[in-house]
């Protein structure tokens, strides 16, 4: 196993609780009833029109909560891969917290390395990406 | 390594370097064969200035992040609009280091 400095590891771990706190809170506003009447908080939507590759997650995010799970693949898929990263990843913080290892960091170097030797392997991350990303924009 | 060479590598390649890391590459590259020194002209340098550019014009793709080879965080920059935006604008200022940081990483590499 890859020794990594602690300094980093802390800073990591650090920016992990404070994204995944961010997402949340982020979707917990949203729950409360947010409707943003055609202007979002996309930034490329806004100005360009034309929706960005994670439009829509946050609706997808909300119908996944309630219960719509077909409407919730329709409007952005990726919202099924932001739902399982909200609810594991304060779970393997907890996990590594307690245990006082640090396997996730670890497991992001790892998946960084990985693709850092066999850059081909960025197509299989990337191809479904802009496949959806095209989707995304056919669907407006 | 000559010291005439690496005197003459540091003095065009010190920006794509963290000032305090200057030293410490210096040494290596004095202790190195010289055989050593295509391997380190070889070595693929990340441009901080470009990566700044690269950062505020595409940066909310994750685009940055998957140049510098942070492909896990670059999925996760794109996945989520740039971290909300907050992630993306805090990038602006760290992506500067963080390809110094990869530039001494992979220098490293070519000198072991």
């Amino acid at each position: 196993m890859v020794v990594l400095r602690s300094k980093d590891s802390a800073r990591f771990y650090l920016y992990a609780t404070l994204f995944l706190l961010s997402g949340w809170l982020w979707l917990l506003w949203s729950l409360s009833g947010y409707q943003h009447d055609g202007f979002t908080v996309c930034f490329i939507k806004n100005t360009t029109g034309i929706p960005c590759p994670a439009c829509g997650s946050t609706t997808s995010l909300v119908q996944i909560i309630k219960g719509n799970w077909w409407i919730a693949l329709y409007t952005n898929p990726l919202g099924y891969i932001i739902a399982t990263g909200l609810v594991a990843g304060p779970l393997w913080l907890v996990a590594d917290l307690l245990t006082g290892k640090s396997t996730m960091h670890h497991a992001l170097y790892r998946f960084d390395r990985a693709f850092r030797r066999r850059p081909l392997l960025l197509l299989v991350v990337l191809l479904p990406l802009l496949f959806n990303w095209i989707w995304n924009i056919m669907k407006m | 390594m000559d010291a005439q060479k690496v005197d003459m590598y540091l003095m065009s390649h010190s920006k794509y370097y963290e000032s305090h890391n200057i030293a410490v590459i210096r040494d290596m590259m004095l202790r190195a064969d010289d055989n050593k020194l295509m391997a380190v002209m070889a070595v693929n340098l990340k441009d901080p200035t470009a990566m700044v550019i690269y950062s505020v014009v595409v940066g909310v793709l994750g685009i940055d992040r998957f140049m510098l080879g942070d492909v896990g965080l670059g999925v996760l920059k794109l996945l989520t609009c740039g971290g909300l935006y907050i992630w993306f604008i805090v990038d602006w200022f760290m992506v500067v280091n963080r390809a110094k940081e990869i530039n001494y990483e992979n220098l490293m590499r070519a000198l072991m």
